[in-house]
């Protein structure tokens, strides 16, 4: 069967092909999902460089482990074990806390004067924006930065999270509330 | 702002407003500017938080790694697809004509090819050796290191200067050798900094443990074991050792293009920025070389920084393109 054939096949027509120790759907699996994956690792990691090593050991643990696996969808399995994977990691490396980079943002938030939207080109206010994610409250950061991975939505993100569909809404919301108050400059309306 | 219009701006984005909210949507924007205003920011949020994200640099490698460890599986049938021939031709080799002197000494052995990654003046890189350890390699640096770690240690040879977060092994070293210096680790993260035209060898741990051995002439010498924000600096010509605390990431920030000076001289700064930006930087007062100065910088433009060290050393400069000269 030729590679562009298996890029037609569904996630299930492929996991049903892995448990026959199909190397092809293993691979059309990875070049599917890769991307979104260490993307939504670098959430955590917030280095996509260490969240590929993560996630090649992911594809690794999934071949190994092919005819045991029972999944029903493949999505939410491979999301979920990223996740898991993910902090698992970061658990062992037990990382300090990088202070520095948190001191630069606080500095570089209070150092600007301006209000960014109404000055700054769409280009320079969306630096500033992407400075202030790593400020917001986790739960609302994760939010934000997973609604915009390609490949996942609000019903993919509720259990990913362990909430409600509504309280993803909710905190989407809040998220983008939180950088407008973090974004005008302090005593100003907008 | 009402959470209802957050929601339909939401909505809006992401292409799921129905027509009747998109009409109420719509109606709320035009009734007043500071509702457009409200709704230009929010988009300018989600777009921004799109970019938040990096590619993965990768997936390649990734997969190369992956495809070798099911074959290790296999039995030894012949294999119809040669995944290493893709993942090696896809391996990262950066050539320019101005460093094709380092290309002379490419070793081709047999059982054990090489792979060696040079980065040019202006580009900096990071890359997954085969034991999943990663290294980021500056601007002006070169790496060699074996497609295949021996079993016993893992050895790498580094000119110039890389971060590496190194994969814990207890029954496998990790060493790197630079020059006269060779620096072993089990698992854990660090800067080497090593310019052959410098004789300077600057290891700084950030966590772990690192051993720094100094050979000596003919001798080896376990010089010292570095804890994080200890750093260790050798004067290969002068064979002097000198053993300081540091804070550690404001050493490794280069990565992030922050780079710091603590009573640098003005040619170890001006070389710095050489090879990190790619240019050239000429001092037509000699005593300026030696001249310490203590400055940071992160993310600023050429002449941002060339001002800053005019000011600091009471010089003046003028810039054409991408030479600079300095004079009093």
């Amino acid at each position: 069967m030729k590679i562009t054939d298996y890029d037609n096949l569904s996630d299930e027509e492929l996991l049903a092909l892995l448990h026959q120790d199909d190397t092809l759907s293993l691979q059309t699996i990875f070049n599917r999902y890769y991307k979104s994956l260490c993307q939504f690792s670098s959430i955590f990691t917030k280095e996509i460089t260490t969240s590929e090593v993560i996630i090649a050991d992911l594809f690794i643990k999934i071949w190994d482990n092919r005819r045991q696996l029972e999944i029903r969808l493949l999505k939410p399995y491979l999301f979920q074990s990223a996740k898991n994977l993910t902090l698992n990691y970061l658990q062992k490396r037990k990382d300090p806390i990088d202070l520095t980079a948190t001191m630069t943002l606080h500095e570089s938030v209070r150092s600007e004067h301006l209000n960014p939207f109404e000055i700054l080109t769409n280009r320079e206010s969306q630096q500033r924006i992407l400075s202030l994610i790593d400020l917001l409250p986790q739960r609302q950061r994760e939010v934000l930065l997973m609604s915009r991975i390609q490949q996942i939505d609000k019903t993919n993100i509720a259990p990913l999270l362990g909430i409600t569909v509504r309280t993803v809404e909710t905190t989407l919301y809040q998220a983008i509330k939180s950088l407008r108050d973090l974004l005008s400059a302090p005593g100003r309306k907008i | 702002m009402e959470e209802l219009y957050y929601q339909l701006i939401s909505e809006y984005y992401y292409q799921t407003i129905t027509e009747r909210d998109l009409i109420i949507l719509q109606e709320w924007v035009a009734r007043n500017p500071a509702h457009e205003n409200e709704f230009r920011e929010a988009i300018l949020i989600l777009d921004a938080a799109k970019l938040y994200y990096k590619e993965p640099l990768n997936q390649n490698g990734s997969w190369a790694k992956i495809a070798s460890h099911i074959h290790k599986k296999e039995e030894p049938v012949k294999r119809k697809i040669s995944y290493f021939n893709l993942a090696v031709a896809a391996s990262l080799f950066l050539v320019t004509a101005s460093n094709m002197y380092f290309f002379r000494h490419k070793e081709t052995i047999a059982e054990n090819p090489f792979t060696e990654i040079v980065n040019p003046n202006g580009q900096q890189s990071s890359l997954i050796l085969p034991d999943s350890s990663i290294v980021y390699l500056n601007a002006g640096s070169k790496l060699k290191y074996p497609k295949h770690f021996n079993a016993a240690k893992r050895v790498v040879q580094l000119e110039g200067e890389a971060f590496f977060d190194v994969r814990h092994k207890s029954r496998q070293p990790f060493i790197i050798r630079t020059g006269k210096v060779s620096t072993t680790v089990l698992g854990t993260s660090f800067n080497i900094k090593a310019f052959p035209l410098e004789n300077q060898v600057a290891v700084t741990v950030k966590t772990g443990k690192v051993g720094v051995v100094f050979q000596q002439q003919g001798h080896s010498a376990v010089t010292s074991f570095l804890y994080p924000d200890q750093q260790l600096q050798i004067d290969t010509k002068k064979n002097e050792i000198h053993q300081n605390e540091i804070n550690a990431a404001a050493i490794c920030d280069w990565r992030n293009y922050k780079m710091a000076f603590y009573n640098a001289s003005f040619s170890e700064i001006t070389s710095t920025l050489e090879r990190t930006y790619k240019l050239h930087i000429e001092l037509e007062d000699k005593g300026l070389e030696s001249l310490k100065l203590t400055t940071s910088f992160y993310k600023n433009s050429v002449d941002q920084m060339m001002k800053t060290l005019a000011e600091l050393s009471g010089s003046h400069y003028i810039r054409k393109n991408n030479t600079i000269t300095f004079y009093k």
